[in-house]
C-alpha cells in the first residue's frame, strides 16, 4: 500500500494523483498497492478514461485475489487530503453514467479530479473486453 | 438570488409575481432558437459556471460537474434532451441553478433572458402541432412577446434520468 495505516489522519484521505490521456485523475491510496515502471504481467491500457499516450507508470491493485495494472501516462503525486474534499458523484450523474469506475470526485485548488474506483474500472474493461471477444 | 435579479426583466415588477397568486412568475429561456420558460419557484439562482470537469461515459445531455460554493452539480443541455442538439457552454457562461424535487443540478441554455410575470389566464395547453417533443411541454403562455413554451420541469429531469440509465 502507499499509505500504511498510521499515515493517515481520521480526517484525511491518502489520493495518488496520476495523468492518462492527458486529464489528471485520482485514486484512493489504499486501493494501490504499488507503483511500477516497468510492464510485466499485461497492462490495462484501454478503459473509459481514455488510453494512456506514453504508459510510464502501472498503477497496481488486486482484484479477485490476483494483482492487476491500470496504465497510466504519469504518476504526479501522493497526497493526503482533507477527507471532506472528496465527494461523491451528484445524484443525475451517479444514476447516469454508464461506468462503475468512477467513485467521487476531489475538490483540489481549482479542480475537480474524478476519483476513480480502480478495481471496478479494471474489473469493467475486462468485462467489455471478454464480451469483444 | 442576486445574480438573477442582474437579469433583464421583461415586465415592470416580475419579482412581485413570485408571492402573488394572481400572477405566474416564470424563469425565461431561450433554447434552439425558440423562448422557453420554467416555473421561477424552480429556479435558485443564475450564476456564471466554474471549470467545466467532464465525465467519462456520460450520456450526451450530462455536460459535466462543475463545484458551486462547495456544493458539486450537474450540468443539463436542455437542447440535447429536447432536440438531441448541442448547446456550447463557454468558461464563464451563465447557467440557471435548479431543484426539482430531490435534484439540485444546472441547465445550459442559449441564453438566459430572466423573469416574465403572466396571469393565470395566459396558460394554454400544449397546442397539438407543437414540433418539440410534447411531453415535456407542460403549457403555452400567451405573452406581449408571443407564445412562450413553458416545460415541464420535474418530468424533463425525470425522463433524463431514465435515459441515462436505460441507454
Amino acid at each position: 500500500m502507499i499509505f500504511g495505516p498510521r499515515e493517515v489522519r481520521a480526517n484525511e484521505r491518502g489520493i495518488v494523483v496520476f495523468d492518462l490521456g492527458g486529464r489528471r485523475h485520482a485514486v484512493e491510496a489504499g486501493t494501490v498497492e504499488r507503483i511500477v515502471t516497468r510492464e510485466e504481467d499485461g497492462w490495462i491500457r484501454s478503459t473509459v478514461l481514455g488510453r494512456p499516450e506514453h504508459a510510464r507508470r502501472g498503477l497496481v491493485t488486486t482484484l479477485d485475489g490476483r494483482p492487476r495494472t491500470l496504465a497510466v501516462d504519469e504518476v504526479l503525486g501522493v497526497e493526503r487530503v482533507p477527507a471532506d474534499s472528496i465527494a461523491p458523484l451528484p445524484e443525475v450523474a451517479r444514476l447516469t453514467l454508464r461506468t462503475r469506475g468512477i467513485a467521487g470526485l476531489v475538490a483540489r485548488d481549482d479542480e475537480l479530479l474524478l476519483l476513480v474506483d480502480l478495481p471496478e474500472l479494471i474489473r469493467e474493461s475486462e468485462e467489455e473486453s471478454t464480451s469483444d471477444a | 438570488m442576486r445574480a438573477m435579479r442582474e437579469l433583464r426583466h421583461e415586465t415592470s415588477d416580475p419579482w412581485e409575481a413570485l408571492g402573488s397568486p394572481d400572477q405566474v412568475a416564470l424563469f425565461v429561456f431561450r433554447l434552439l432558437g425558440e423562448r422557453y420558460a420554467v416555473h421561477a419557484h424552480l429556479v435558485h439562482e443564475v450564476i456564471r459556471a466554474g471549470a467545466l470537469t467532464r465525465l467519462p461515459a456520460a450520456p450526451a445531455f450530462l455536460l459535466g460537474v462543475f463545484n458551486h460554493r462547495g456544493e458539486i452539480l450537474a450540468v443539463l443541455d436542455l437542447a440535447q434532451l429536447l432536440a438531441e442538439e448541442n448547446t456550447s457552454l463557454a468558461q464563464g457562461a451563465r447557467v440557471a441553478i435548479v431543484q426539482s424535487g430531490p435534484w439540485k443540478l444546472a441547465l445550459v441554455a442559449e441564453a438566459l433572458e430572466g423573469l416574465v410575470s403572466v396571469p393565470p389566464t395566459a396558460l394554454e395547453p400544449p397546442p397539438t402541432s407543437w414540433p418539440g417533443p410534447s411531453e415535456f411541454l407542460e403549457c403555452v403562455a400567451q405573452t406581449k412577446d408571443g407564445p412562450l413554451s413553458v416545460l415541464d420541469l420535474p418530468r424533463l429531469i425525470e425522463v433524463a434520468r431514465a435515459r441515462g440509465t436505460s441507454a
